[in-house]
């Protein structure tokens, strides 16, 4: 689930802006709940050039080597809507499997234990 | 890849070389990873590209204030990252997406194999025919030749040799033409055989490529399209 979330949040950042290599590992690598490998980035960045959902263009650095800007394509703003709107049905598929409004079994043995723990106490008083 | 595209890339990969500085701990992890893709079937012009990317990722990061080490250590060995990119390729492959340094090697593959099958299918059916029009001839001629009086027979063609040798190297040359024809017919066979099994071999093995993604930063890497059709029928599948 998380490696394919890996996409959607490259399509997602260059939605906003175009960026290079370093600038979008960086802050992938800034929320640790993907736990992205410096080295994963590039393979894919280069994968999704080669698909076509994203273009490339040069720009002089004032302090480095010029850098590879990456940008959506238009064929990459279509499938980041597709995968939007996927992640959307996911989300909401494990939403309503996670958050259930009756108790599970654990709460019930729970419950079950306080109520015998009550009647023993009020015996004994 | 257009080539005005490839040459920019190229250009500016090149330009990148020397930001870096020449540190012995970076030119290795440079030429081991150029090694491993090379391993891989990626096209020279974009192992230069990847090598290019990589050392701006460095330069960019010893500027953030990151050691050289560091960084690599974020990058993971040359032989995983370049199994990330392979197995990325292999992905693209597998979708039936072969990238165009592939698909032109295919190409001249089964070009070479057509056009060397055609050349000697060419030259065994020439030395074929004719070997067999000759041992005809001569055959023929051994026994036609004693016949015909030898005042009406030019001088070339009065029978030098005796009729048993002309008859025998006739029938000779005839089985040896006969024999050049019937490999034509095999060699045009195996010929077939070898472009069949180029064309299978161009067909990737979509198991094998992900028994090598396990083991690789791959492992972290969109599954897209690669879990059969999506739902959606995106271009490359979606979240799985």
């Amino acid at each position: 689930m998380r490696r394919g979330l890996l996409e959607l949040c490259i399509l997602g950042l260059l939605e906003e802006e175009a960026s290079y290599g370093y600038e979008i590992v960086m802050r992938l690598a800034g929320q640790p709940v993907f736990a992205v490998s410096e080295g994963t980035v590039y393979p894919l960045l280069r994968r999704l050039k080669r698909l076509g959902h994203l273009t490339t263009y040069w720009q002089e650095s004032v302090s480095g080597p010029p850098r590879q800007y990456y940008r959506l394509s238009r064929r990459g703003q279509k499938h980041l809507v597709d995968l939007r709107e996927e992640w959307r049905e996911i989300s909401s598929a494990v939403d309503a499997l996670t958050a259930t409004s009756s108790p599970t079994s654990h709460e019930k043995t729970a419950a079950e234990n306080k109520k015998k723990t009550a009647e023993a106490a009020g015996a004994a008083g | 890849m257009s080539a005005r595209h490839e040459l920019s890339s190229l250009q500016h990969a090149s330009r990148t070389m020397g930001f870096t500085g020449h540190e012995p701990l970076l030119d290795r992890y440079l030429t081991g990873l150029r090694k491993e893709l090379q391993s891989w079937e990626i096209s020279p012009t974009e192992i230069v590209e990847i090598v290019g990317e990589i050392e701006r990722h460095v330069a960019d990061a010893k500027q953030a204030g990151r050691t050289t080490a560091e960084v690599l250590g974020g990058l993971g060995s040359a032989d995983e990252l370049a199994d990330a990119y392979g197995a990325a390729l292999r992905m693209d492959l597998a979708e039936g997406r072969p990238s165009s340094w592939t698909r032109a090697r295919a190409f001249s593959r089964r070009a070479l194999v057509a056009l060397s099958g055609s050349v000697v299918t060419a030259i065994l059916t020439i030395v074929g025919l004719a070997a067999l029009a000759t041992g005809l001839v001569a055959s023929v001629a051994a026994f036609v030749l004693p016949l015909v009086p030898s005042h009406l027979l030019e001088p070339t063609l009065r029978p030098g040799l005796p009729q048993l040798v002309v008859l025998l190297a006739g029938g000779a040359l005839a089985t040896l033409g006969l024999q050049l024809l019937r490999w034509r017919g095999v060699h045009r066979r195996l010929a077939h055989r070898l472009l069949a099994r180029q064309e299978r071999a161009s067909i990737p093995k979509s198991t094998e490529s992900f028994s090598k993604t396990t083991h690789s930063n791959v492992a972290h890497f969109p599954t897209s399209g690669s879990n059969g059709p999506s739902s959606r029928g995106s271009e490359s599948g979606g979240i799985t």
